[in-house]
């Protein structure tokens, strides 16, 4: 007889309603408390939840005006590394973290969950502050947020008992399956990004600790202000405070000494390809000699478990697309956020005689995009992240000249010019699929435009990327759709909406090919990439009687 | 008992004039027999403008749906207006606006018709979209919205004013609800415009909440010397809203089933009627039970019915010496797409008033 599970109900957060006076409101009086209350101050690390200052720091400045200071962040060396490895190394708090059942631990998780709901004005005002992103984004990144811990706590109590279930159990023959964390001390590190800094540290740190992982947490600097906020949310939950650990610093410095030291059994990494390479070679480094070196019993092989490293999207617009939908879809997946996503498009491809009315109608919606900070929701375009990244978007510029043509840039106002990172989105053509310009992860609203005679041609020039993140049509020609699904190699593909804007549990998030290791962020199996599996048979006749 | 019998009266010759043989009633009675049909009769419409002339089938079904059946819902063009001799209040079909340049062109294209003197006799009447004045119009972008929006709509106004041209402000997605009824309320409030009469906006009887909008319209009215119009329509939105409630997991504006939304019709008649000192009332409506109802509290109401769709409507309204005026969206068939396929979801699902008439079963 064939067994039924059933699949947990999930209903995603609901998004804040901005036609209500109170939100906009509640927005504004946020703006102010935050810039009362939390800025200009020292970012201390939490070891243990104990705040710990270092002497050396780095000032985050407000990236829409350049002369306000965010924060100071202490900046963890090795010594400080050190001193929370020694409280993982030692403390029984982790062994028992792992004997845990998945209820208690999700328990955790979803009254994390309920404090993030608590703080979301808080947290809006503080990303538009800190990151230089709208209040719209910032909202659906909370609810997001909030989906991740409410999600991963349902999957895992689900994935264990499918993991049970579809063991094939017969007189006299007890089979159990188990699903365990990696390491005789199951200790983890998380290094995340800024463009997503709550949904993206959370989602790792989530799986992490609900699988038994204690976690080392690594923001990135640009964003450790919120980073901060976000571990005393989970200090606040309640888990026991000597098995999670804020460690802001340098990714070359404080992530590269976690990565490599041998007690961090599991990696959870988002960002660029060149620092995903240098971790792939720490762990491939250490599994290979030094893990010789450990004592038997801890000898458990690094593990990468989220892998998600950049994207060079692209859509096609062919001629049955609906044109309304495909300038907003583009012009939203490229420059929504400055382009500063890894699920961004960064290429469009028009296939056949749409090309000029396309190309005109989005000219004229880029120019039309007002710029400048966040806190006003009527601009579209807000700042780049840092002057790291300003520089980065501005050494293309003379690349644009060599290598193809600028179709279309919006202006950024004078008064914005030396106030922040701001700079305006630009449409370029006329390139060779092969340019550096296709080619390239630039991380800014740079955004390239080609031409294709057939719809093969466009999807050959789509998958002709060393990333395999995001792609998109736009099209009502069923056979193209089809063909589409079938053939573009990305791990998220999307037919005629926008490219970006991923859902928890609707559309499970991941890449193919340079752009990761395919673990789906938001899906039922994420949890899998954080697991080892005991399977356990025991014989149970006693004197030829099976006894159950 | 004389309210039934106006309506049992009035949808006896309303299904006399009904076209039993016109090719548009023909292709909306096989696009209305079933989900699956329906479904792929709306994909085919949707797509039919953006095909190539390739091979005699879309030629033909090209030639059927934009020569045959869009004529039936739209006017081509302005020209083609002056053959129609009824009271129209105009709708210009657009493509949606995603650019100042595009804002600019549809604010022109009110300004242009409201100052042209040409052709009809009597008062220029239209139908505006805030959302075509501005490409960033939205909650989310609340205060500029707001800020460019009264800006655009005064001038049209001001516009209007010199030729006692009729503005009705069209009601659009709930989400805009609230800030389109802001903006009608603060503009016309104005000393500028608190005394022109020719002025309006839509109140849709779908929302849960009409009657949130019906008392702020009321609170306006009341601070104002001269009244303004309230267009009651039953809501052109129906299916989009409820799924993209679903998709934010808010709960769904607008009422489940059509029986709720005539009756909620009916009672919003009695609130103006109520208040007709200060609100003028034109109740949008295709259904004679709804007609004759409202019909008995005031001789005097002007109806209003689509155009093509309400063409057996007005006709009756008209040989019963009850005054109409007829929605008339005017464009080509591409800008006209979305209009076009919401009018094919109303009349080919189960409720209806009109699809009980060009289906084939009696009442």
């Amino acid at each position: 007889m064939a067994k039924i599970i059933e699949i947990p109900e999930f209903q995603n957060e609901p998004l804040l309603d901005f036609s209500k006076p109170e939100t906009r409101e509640k927005i504004q009086k946020h703006l102010k408390s935050v810039r009362d209350v939390v800025l200009g101050i020292e970012i201390p690390l939490l070891i243990s939840g104990i705040p710990v200052f270092t002497e050396r720091k780095t000032r985050r400045e407000n990236p829409s005006d350049i002369k306000e200071t965010v924060g100071y962040i202490c900046l963890a060396g090795q010594k400080e590394a050190d001193l929370a490895l020694k409280v993982l190394i030692s403390d029984n708090q982790v062994k028992e973290w792992m004997k845990l059942s998945f209820e208690k631990r999700s328990s955790y998780l979803k009254k994390a969950a309920q404090l993030l709901r608590q703080k979301r004005y808080f947290f809006i005002a503080l990303m538009a502050i800190e990151t230089g992103k709208s209040f719209v984004e910032s909202d659906a990144e909370i609810c997001e947020a909030i989906d991740f811990l409410e999600y991963y706590s349902n999957s895992t109590l689900f994935l264990a008992k499918l993991n049970q279930e579809t063991l094939i159990s017969l007189p006299g023959e007890k089979n159990e399956s188990f699903y365990i964390p990696i390491g005789k001390r199951a200790i983890g590190v998380s290094i995340q990004p800024w463009n997503f800094p709550l949904a993206i540290s959370i989602g790792p740190l989530a799986a992490g600790l609900i699988t038994g992982h204690a976690m080392i947490y690594k923001p990135a600097e640009q964003s450790s202000v919120i980073g901060y906020y976000l571990a005393k949310i989970f200090y606040n939950a309640g888990i026991p405070k000597e098995i999670f650990h804020f460690l802001p610093g340098y990714g070359e410095e404080t992530g590269d000494y976690l990565v490599n030291h041998p007690a961090i059994k599991v990696i959870a990494f988002t960002g660029s390809k060149e620092v995903k390479r240098k971790i792939q070679n720490a762990v491939w480094k250490f599994n290979l000699r030094i893990i010789d070196s450990l004592p038997m019993e801890e000898r458990y092989e690094k593990r990468i478990a989220v892998l998600e490293s950049g994207g060079k999207g692209a859509i096609i617009v062919d001629s049955t697309a609906d044109l309304d939908e495909a300038v907003v879809g583009v012009c939203d997946s490229a420059f929504s956020f400055q382009g500063q996503k890894c699920s961004a498009c960064a290429r469009i491809i028009i296939v056949g005689k749409t090309y000029e009315k396309f190309i005109q109608r989005l000219k004229e919606r880029m120019e039309s995009l007002p710029i400048g900070s966040p806190e006003d929701p009527k601009n579209q375009i807000g700042p780049l992240i840092n002057k790291d990244a300003y520089d980065k978007v501005l050494s293309y510029m003379p690349l644009v000249e060599q290598e193809g043509k600028i179709l279309a840039y919006g202006i950024v106002p004078q008064e914005l010019k030396d106030k922040g990172y701001f700079v305006p989105p630009i449409l370029v053509g006329d390139l060779s699929p092969d340019s550096r310009i296709a080619q390239e992860e630039i991380f800014g609203p740079l955004l390239a435009v080609f031409k294709a005679n057939t719809f093969e041609e466009a999807i050959a020039l789509v998958n002709h990327t060393e990333y395999g993140l995001t792609n998109g049509v736009f099209s009502r020609n069923p056979e193209n759709i089809e063909k589409a699904k079938r053939e573009l190699q990305a791990g998220n593909i999307y037919i005629n909406r926008k490219i970006t804007g991923a859902i928890v549990g609707r559309q499970p998030f991941g890449g193919m090919k340079m752009s990761g290791n395919s673990a789906k962020a938001g899906g039922w199996d994420y949890l899998l990439n954080f697991f080892d599996r005991k399977n356990i048979c025991e014989n149970t006749i006693r004197r030829g009687t099976p006894i159950e | 008992m004389k309210n039934l019998n106006l309506a049992v009266e009035l949808e006896e010759k309303i299904r006399k004039q009904v076209p039993r043989w016109s090719i548009p009633v023909l292709m909306l009675r096989l696009a209305a027999q079933n989900k699956k049909m329906r479904n792929k009769f709306l994909k085919l419409v949707d797509v039919l403008p953006a095909l190539p002339n390739k091979g005699i089938k879309i030629y033909f079904l090209k030639w059927l749906v934009e020569k045959k059946l869009a004529p039936y819902f739209i006017v081509k063009n302005l020209a083609n207006l002056e053959n129609i001799n009824y009271p129209v209040s105009v709708d210009f079909l657009g493509e949606l606006v995603v650019s100042e340049k595009e804002a600019q062109n549809f604010l022109w294209q009110y300004l242009r018709f409201i100052q042209n003197p040409g052709g009809e006799s009597g008062e220029k009447n239209i139908a505006i979209k805030f959302s075509s004045l501005f490409p960033f119009f939205g909650p989310e972008n609340y205060e500029e919205s707001k800020k460019q929006i009264k800006n655009r709509f005064s001038r049209i106004l001001r516009t209007a004013q010199e030729s006692k041209a009729f503005i009705t402000v069209d009601a659009e997605h709930y989400q805009l609800r609230n800030l389109i009824e802001e903006i009608f309320c603060e503009t016309i409030l104005e000393p500028e415009f608190e005394n022109y009469g020719n002025v309006g906006i839509a109140l849709q009887a779908y929302l849960r909440d009409s009657f949130d909008s019906a008392e702020k319209l009321l609170e306006a009215a009341k601070k104002r010397p001269n009244s303004f119009l309230v267009r009651l329509v039953k809501g052109a939105y129906w299916d989009q809203e409820t799924a993209s409630a679903l998709q934010k997991n808010w709960p769904v504006p607008v009422f489940q089933n059509k029986k709720e939304t005539d009756e909620n019709f009916d009672k919003l008649v009695c609130f103006f009627m109520k208040n007709r000192e200060y609100i003028r009332l034109a109740p949008a409506t295709h259904n004679p039970d709804n007609i004759a109802f409202a019909r008995n509290f005031n001789k005097e109401l002007e109806f209003q019915v689509l155009y093509g769709l309400g063409e057996p409507i007005r006709k009756v309204l008209y040989q019963e010496k009850i005054p109409v005026r007829v929605y008339t969206p005017v464009g080509d068939l591409i800008n006209g797409m979305s209009y076009f396929a919401r009018r094919i979801l109303e009349n080919t699902a189960n409720e209806g008033f009109l699809f009980k008439l060009i289906s084939k079963r009696r009442r």
